[in-house]
């Protein structure tokens, strides 16, 4: 019920929006922000790059504001908007992924966890290599099984707003993430 | 209850199991049947250290000033003329998969129909085979001269017309000068 509500009242934002409503889509901006970013950002894998796309996100909600209509759901446009982005992206082979990078955002996770609990040099260096792990094998993912993952599990989309966004059908992305999931299991078991 | 395991559609109750997005009664069933298969289990198990291990991959911070930027870029195209604006709509837009690949083709099949007209359709009609006893030619290459030529086909009617060819005295002659090429040579022609 509350999920519901939820999409509804972004239908209902975008629509004042598309009124001229500036305050709305500083609303909208507010909520899927940080889900947009983390999204493009387990996509691309590149902190920059993310928030790039990320930015062209927006401005392509806001460029479309005066013709939107609520005919899917908000969420499902705004990450069909973003898959498309990311996946243009990934096949251009504009990866700009560093070794410092990588270092970088692991650093930053590890600073929120030391802030969280102090953990061990130990836990810190568990969670480190979990990390590294987990990043290889969803960047080892066929894209559309990478995208189709990274909705369902961090996003928590359903099955018809994630065939919304990859514009396939429901089956197709069933297909998808059963076998996604499947290269996962066999991936990180080791890890347990 | 049988594995469930075994069909393709059990995986993904099972996958849902895991994520937590079974309806109550559905998940108590599950929780009744991996405790009595072991393989349903084992891949339970399986999907969730997954799920465990696709949470430790926490969510980065955004920037500070990733809507400053963004409110920049905002007022940077709407501060351009309306048709850059209009421009940057129809190569950007929001929903490229659903209508960029019509628009595309549409723009595709215009242009080429616009091309067509302006340069014109080209007359299908080949022009007339004009040999070189036309009557257009200087006079010393009329056909009468060359009535007697050596290639010309003793079992072929004389050219009568200085205008146009019987393309099946052209072929006899073909014919005729491949018996004239020694056998295991290629015709000059």
């Amino acid at each position: 019920m509350e999920a519901v509500a939820a999409l509804e009242r972004d239908a209902q934002l975008m629509l004042r929006v598309r009124q001229g409503d500036e305050t709305s889509f500083a609303l909208l901006l507010e909520r899927h922000r940080s889900p947009v970013v983390n999204f493009l950002h387990r996509m691309v894998q590149n902190r920059a790059v993310s928030e790039e796309l990320a930015q062209e996100v927006f401005l392509r909600v806001y460029r479309s504001r005066e013709t939107y209509e609520p005919t899917a759901k908000f969420t499902t446009w705004l990450f069909r908007i973003a898959t498309h982005l990311a996946l243009n992206w990934i096949r251009d082979g504009k990866k700009e992924k560093s070794n410092e990078s990588l270092n970088e955002e692991v650093m930053e996770g590890m600073e929120r966890q030391v802030a969280a609990r102090e953990p061990s040099v130990e836990q810190t260096m568990i969670y480190e290599v979990k990390v590294q792990e987990i990043r290889k094998a969803i960047e080892a993912l066929p894209e559309k099984q990478r995208a189709a993952v990274l909705m369902h599990k961090y996003q928590g989309l359903d099955y018809s707003q994630i065939s919304g966004a990859l514009s396939c059908t429901e089956s197709a992305v069933k297909s998808l993430l059963f076998r996604a999931y499947e290269t996962l299991r066999l991936r990180l078991a080791h890890l347990a | 209850m049988d594995c469930i395991k075994k069909n393709r559609q059990g995986v993904e109750i099972l996958t849902d199991y895991c994520a937590g997005i079974l309806d109550p009664a559905d998940a108590a069933a599950i929780d009744a049947h991996i405790e009595q298969c072991a393989e349903c289990r084992e891949m339970v198990q399986a999907q969730r250290v997954v799920w465990e291990m696709l949470d430790a991959w926490t969510p980065l911070e955004v920037s500070r000033d990733f809507d400053a930027r963004l409110y920049a870029r905002i007022a940077e195209e709407q501060a351009q003329p309306a048709w850059r604006q209009w421009l940057g709509r129809l190569f950007r837009p929001a929903t490229p998969l659903g209508l960029w690949k019509p628009a595309v083709s549409l723009v595709a099949a215009g242009a080429v129909l616009a091309l067509a007209l302006v340069v014109g359709v080209p007359d299908k009609t080949p022009p007339a085979f004009k040999t070189p006893f036309a009557s257009t030619t200087p006079s010393a290459f009329k056909n009468t001269t060359y009535k007697n030529t050596p290639y010309k086909n003793p079992t072929a009617q004389a050219l009568t017309s200085s205008e146009e060819i019987d393309l099946e005295q052209v072929q006899q002659a073909l014919d005729d000068l491949e018996m004239l090429t020694p056998a295991g040579q290629a015709s000059p022609l």
